[in-house]
């Protein structure tokens, strides 16, 4: 396995193995799908002109993730301060996103499913900014404290926290279901 | 453990922080056990989906991706310091030429003062007006023939 700085090199192959999932983190945060996919292309244009600076010291997921994480704030931050625009038509509706359930199942247990679905990305939405990131990073991308940490700049005690906060909201969500 | 978990006591169950009673519970306790199964389902379906989602917005080309994100958002702040460079350039060539220009100036009006008092002094030294200046050669040249006649050293 190459090591992250070996990997780097080859940025093509990065951007192939990466792209969806800085695609998929970023889209899930900030629910607009021009912009994510505008987002993501800045993120790997940051990481292909840092690439000489970086030494390794995290996975390139991670290194990546970093980068996202620092668009999406200042992407929200941006935002807020355009309050008075309206929704953009390339808004990220659930509806849209998320594809059809397996075939092998009944219909009462795939709206079970959708709704299960629907209930997460609509608790997910509903999180602050930090929790919400902090959320996706474990959730959707899998990584674990200390990567999380890495990439928000938290301390692994403050990722607890906020993960603990955010897990409690998408469980009243859930259980508002039954 | 003889109560239900805390909300932090399942987000550590569901984060695989918890402690070996805490694990043990929630495989006991049937209440505890249901409602952490259904919320780790909803979570792992909610990954599957969208990873499904984004698996299917495959990555671009590099030299796309690269070529869209240099053209149209330029660099802010090193245009504000080529900026800076550039105005502290211009300041810094316009207040010597306007320098020498002004020096310049000066120098050609001090050089027509000076052949205007020039002039003027000509004008001023003569003891006589231009127009008598032939009658006074005319009598220095009588002068002349006198003291010869006369015998007077010169």
């Amino acid at each position: 396995m190459d090591t992250p700085v070996a990997e780097i090199s080859d940025f093509e192959k990065v951007v192939q193995v990466y792209w969806p999932r800085v695609f998929r983190f970023v889209l899930a945060s900030i629910r607009d799908r021009d912009s994510a996919e505008t987002l993501t292309q800045d993120c790997f244009f940051k990481a292909y002109k840092a690439r000489s600076r970086f030494r390794g010291d995290c996975s390139v997921n991670t290194w990546l993730m970093k980068i996202a994480v620092n668009l999406v704030r200042d992407f929200a931050r941006n935002r807020r301060l355009q309050f008075w625009k309206r929704t953009q038509s390339s808004a990220v509706e659930f509806d849209t996103v998320f594809g059809v359930p397996a075939r092998d199942i009944s219909p009462e247990a795939s709206t079970l499913v959708k709704e299960q679905v629907r209930a997460v990305w609509q608790a997910t939405e509903a999180l602050p900014e930090r929790q919400r990131t902090v959320f996706l990073l474990r959730f959707v991308e899998d990584m674990d404290l200390l990567e999380i940490a890495a990439a928000t700049g938290l301390t692994e005690g403050a990722v607890k926290v906020h993960l603990f906060r955010a897990v409690h909201s998408v469980r009243v969500r859930i259980r508002r279901l039954k | 453990m003889n109560h239900h978990f805390s909300p932090e006591q399942f987000s550590k169950w569901l984060l695989g922080n918890c402690t070996p009673d805490e694990m043990r519970h929630g495989h006991e306790c049937a209440e505890c056990s249901a409602e952490l199964i259904r919320v780790k389902e909803s979570l792992s379906l909610f990954r599957s989906s969208v990873r499904d989602w984004a698996d299917r917005h495959p990555a671009p080309e590099v030299a796309r991706v690269l070529e869209a994100s240099s053209g149209f958002r330029p660099d802010l702040r090193r245009l504000a310091l080529v900026s800076l460079a550039l105005a502290i350039g211009v300041i810094g060539i316009s207040v010597p030429v306007y320098k020498y220009n002004s020096g310049r100036q000066r120098e050609v009006q001090a050089a027509a003062d000076a052949q205007l008092l020039d002039e003027v002094n000509m004008h001023l030294s003569r003891t006589v007006p231009v127009a008598m200046e032939p009658f006074l050669e005319l009598l220095y040249e009588e002068q002349l023939s006198d003291e010869t006649i006369k015998g007077v050293p010169r």
